[in-house]
């Protein structure tokens, strides 16, 4: 067996009195797609925020590639190439999409200022790739649809060669069509041997793309399942009774 | 072709302002004070210093602001504190990079608000903040942070300063001028909030 790409051991975090992560462990093998399934509130966006490093454990261990590391802010994950589309975007409404795009990662010429034409000349080319609709290259992003917004957001992710992909439902604020494209670029990204977290509340879609699923409820595992191994209703009722079938 | 047009206008005023002001005219002056001018006394008109730092300072900060990164971190900052954290900005890092350098042009402005005065006491810029703040506003700056441009501020800054030297020129007196400011700045803020609410959220 190859070493899993991501290995989360023993997570746990909590707010207050209230215990959102509970002793977690999920693993992530390169090339593979994993699911993560459960109510709302069941811990699966704060489980994945602690290797995106927007919140710092309480316990646990995080190895990549077999290594140890601790991730305690968003700047680290990306240093250890793990690139997160949350499920608000984050994306700064004031900025064009370019500017979004390479925030924290902007592109500066030889005078070490900052290059907004060859931004967006590279903008221009991804998102030529994963929205060849897309027109808005000089209005802020709010002024942007949802759709258009989300687009920016996956840009920004699949961009910089994320080797570990977080994508917290990434189709929550798209049309059927929209919605199609990003499971082609999660079939593509996948073929390229990138490793993929998919939050997701569609059992369907969460069937049709991932190779294993991990069910959480009220801040615990329910389990792991391979999806080929399982039938929707399983899935199902692995979310709802909290019970492994 | 604008290089030389700049070049040559300030290469005008440079030569108008190293002419000497006419002999009587010292003498006019000298006598307003209750003064006798000294024999072969000369004196030229002499370049306004501060205008050339208001112009280095606007360049700089423009600069700043539009195209380093820094001025872009500012901006998606004020725009959205947890993207710009998300997308690995320290936040906190750079707030304290941003009252350094407003440190920096207040030390500067005051550096300038003295010199202009032979002699002051300790409390000299006293409520200027709430001018800075109403001149910011009027020229375009949100408050709720994200937008706004260094040559708004200036205008915005002009306004201020005309309203205060005209009030002082009808001779309103000081309270009744804090006053006028103190308005000025609460319709300045108030019609930014709506404005933006009609603007912004859709």
């Amino acid at each position: 067996m190859t070493t899993p790409l991501v290995e989360m051991r023993n997570m746990s975090i909590s707010f207050g009195g209230v215990r959102a992560v509970d002793d977690v462990s999920v693993d992530l093998f390169p090339g593979e797609v994993v699911g993560l399934l459960g109510h709302n509130g069941a811990g699966k966006s704060t489980l994945i925020k602690m290797l995106s490093g927007a919140y710092t454990p309480d316990s646990g261990e995080i190895f990549i590639d077999g290594k140890k590391v601790t991730i305690t802010n968003p700047r680290e994950a990306r240093s250890h190439n793990v690139e997160t589309i949350y499920q608000t975007l984050a994306l700064a409404d004031n900025l064009d999409a370019s500017a979004n795009l390479f925030l924290g990662r902007e592109l500066t010429n030889a005078m070490g200022l900052v290059d907004d034409d060859a931004m967006e000349a590279e903008t221009r080319k991804i998102m030529g790739r994963l929205n060849p609709n897309f027109q808005k290259f000089n209005a802020p992003v709010s002024a942007l649809s949802g759709g258009q917004r989300q687009s920016v957001a996956i840009a920004r992710a699949v961009y910089f060669n994320a080797r570990i992909l977080i994508m917290d439902e990434p189709t929550a604020a798209l049309g059927p069509q929209e919605t199609q494209m990003v499971a082609e670029l999660i079939e593509q990204l996948k073929s390229e041997g990138i490793g993929i977290f998919l939050i997701d509340h569609d059992v369907h879609q969460v069937m049709r793309l991932c190779d294993r699923a991990s069910v959480m409820k009220n801040g615990q595992l329910v389990g792991t399942v391979k999806t080929s191994e399982v039938t929707d209703d399983d899935l199902l009722g692995m979310i709802i009774l909290g019970k492994a079938p | 072709m604008s290089i030389f047009a700049v070049a040559s206008i300030l290469g005008f005023i440079a030569i108008l302002n190293s002419y000497q002001i006419p002999t009587r005219r010292l003498e006019r002056m000298f006598e307003a004070r209750g003064e006798v001018m000294p024999e072969g006394f000369t004196q030229a008109y002499g370049l306004p210093i501060s205008v050339f730092i208001l112009i280095a300072v606007a360049i700089v900060m423009t600069v700043i602001a539009r195209r380093t990164r820094l001025g872009r971190y500012i901006f998606a900052t004020g725009g959205n504190p947890d993207a710009a954290e998300l997308s690995g900005i320290n936040t906190r890092l750079l707030t304290v990079k941003i009252f350094a350098i407003m440190g920096v042009l207040c030390a500067l402005s005051a550096v300038v608000a003295s010199a202009r005065l032979a002699n002051h006491t300790n409390d000299i810029g006293t409520l200027d903040e709430l001018r800075v703040i109403a001149a910011a506003v009027i020229g375009g700056t949100a408050l709720s942070g994200g937008a706004g441009t260094i040559y708004g501020a200036i205008l915005g800054a002009l306004i201020m300063q005309s309203l205060q030297s005209g009030m002082a020129m009808v001779g309103m007196p000081t309270p009744y001028q804090n006053i006028v400011v103190g308005v000025v700045l609460v319709l300045a803020v108030l019609i930014d909030t709506i404005y933006r609410k009609r603007l912004g959220k859709r």
